[in-house]
């Protein structure tokens, strides 16, 4: 029996694709954002309450993950003029050849800004480098104040944390202090962004998104 | 289950680093507490994905590297399973630090050469 020493990262393959990818998407000038929540937290609701608020010089593409159908793209194409849908079959996080195969779809000479809407997962996705420029985590009041202190990864990940349905907020047991302590315990200088895209309620995003774009 | 994902990229990262004839026996992982990583599901899909392959018998060790905390206020180190955690000394709430480090530190590889 041989001992053979490695010492390599096990996902050393995906990131130099995300390396690859970073690459394609500084020269065209996009910035590329990662959006990571749990499946009915409102990511798709929040891209498209947010993309017909953002300025209209602004070109943005979407790239939706999910394991089955098109229907976030389908939703999302009413308000983004590329969108490019794709199925994990199965697999519960993105990966970089994901976004590579769907880069084939988008034209990136003509987008500003690409959003990844990464599939419903609060765990799986937060490792993998898919080339963005930043990592966005959402979170619902309707999922409850806890889930910051499940998720440590994400919040440590996260350039950006959103806080959607912040019109449920009356009526739902959602205390805001202990959902905020829990954060800044794990990441005291990251964003937190409340937002009710039901309402159009999504000043903080919107401030925080353009900030992003303009680098 | 992203564990299934990390097993899949693992089979082909071993297979680049196998002598040629050599048969995987054994592997060494390490992974940092971001990682979120369950062994026992690492494990299992480790056995599912070479359950048909020429590594199938092979074991899986992993090392999990725990969450590190440093107390701002009376400077105190330690380590821990919990990110939310708070120093023993003072009760002070600390700021975990842990990576996405995830590494194949080893293989055990049976060949035919006796030497």
């Amino acid at each position: 029996m041989t001992q053979v020493e490695v010492i390599e990262a096990v996902l050393g393959g995906n990131d130099e694709v995300a390396a690859q990818l970073r690459e394609r998407f500084d020269a065209a000038g996009v910035r590329t954002l990662d959006i990571i929540g749990s499946p009915g937290s409102g990511k798709t609701a929040l891209l498209e309450a947010t993309l017909p608020a953002l300025p209209s010089a602004l070109r943005v593409g979407v790239l939706v993950g999910d394991l089955a159908t098109r229907r976030d793209a389908d939703r999302i194409a009413r308000v983004a003029s590329q969108v490019v849908q794709i199925n994990t079959a199965g697999g519960c996080h993105l990966e970089a050849h994901h976004v590579e195969k769907g880069l084939a779809a988008l034209d990136l000479a003509a987008l500003d800004l690409l959003v990844i809407e990464n599939v419903g997962n609060l765990i799986c996705p937060v490792g993998w480098d898919l080339g963005q420029h930043a990592k966005v985590g959402v979170f619902s009041v309707a999922e409850g104040d806890d889930k910051p202190g499940k998720h440590p990864p994400l919040v440590l990940a996260a350039d950006a944390l959103v806080l959607t349905k912040s019109d449920l907020l009356p009526y739902v047991p959602f205390d805001r202090a202990f959902f905020e302590q829990d954060i800044r315990q794990m990441n005291p200088s990251v964003p937190i962004l409340e937002v009710s895209a039901l309402k159009g309620d999504l000043a903080p995003w919107l401030t925080w998104l353009e900030a992003f774009v303009a680098g | 289950m992203h564990e299934f994902s990390i097993a899949e990229h693992l089979l082909g990262q071993v297979r680049g680093h196998l002598p040629p004839g050599g048969r995987l026996r054994g592997l060494s992982l390490r992974a940092g507490a971001a990682q979120a990583i369950d062994p026992e599901a690492l494990a299992l899909a480790w056995r599912a994905l070479t359950e048909d392959q020429p590594e199938r018998g092979s074991v899986l060790a992993l090392e999990r590297l725990p969450w590190r905390h440093a107390c701002a206020g009376c400077g105190g180190a330690w380590t821990s399973d919990e990110a939310l955690d708070a120093c023993g000394a003072c009760g002070l709430p600390s700021r975990p630090r842990g990576d996405f480090e995830l590494t194949l530190l080893s293989m055990e590889v049976e060949t035919d050469d006796p030497g």
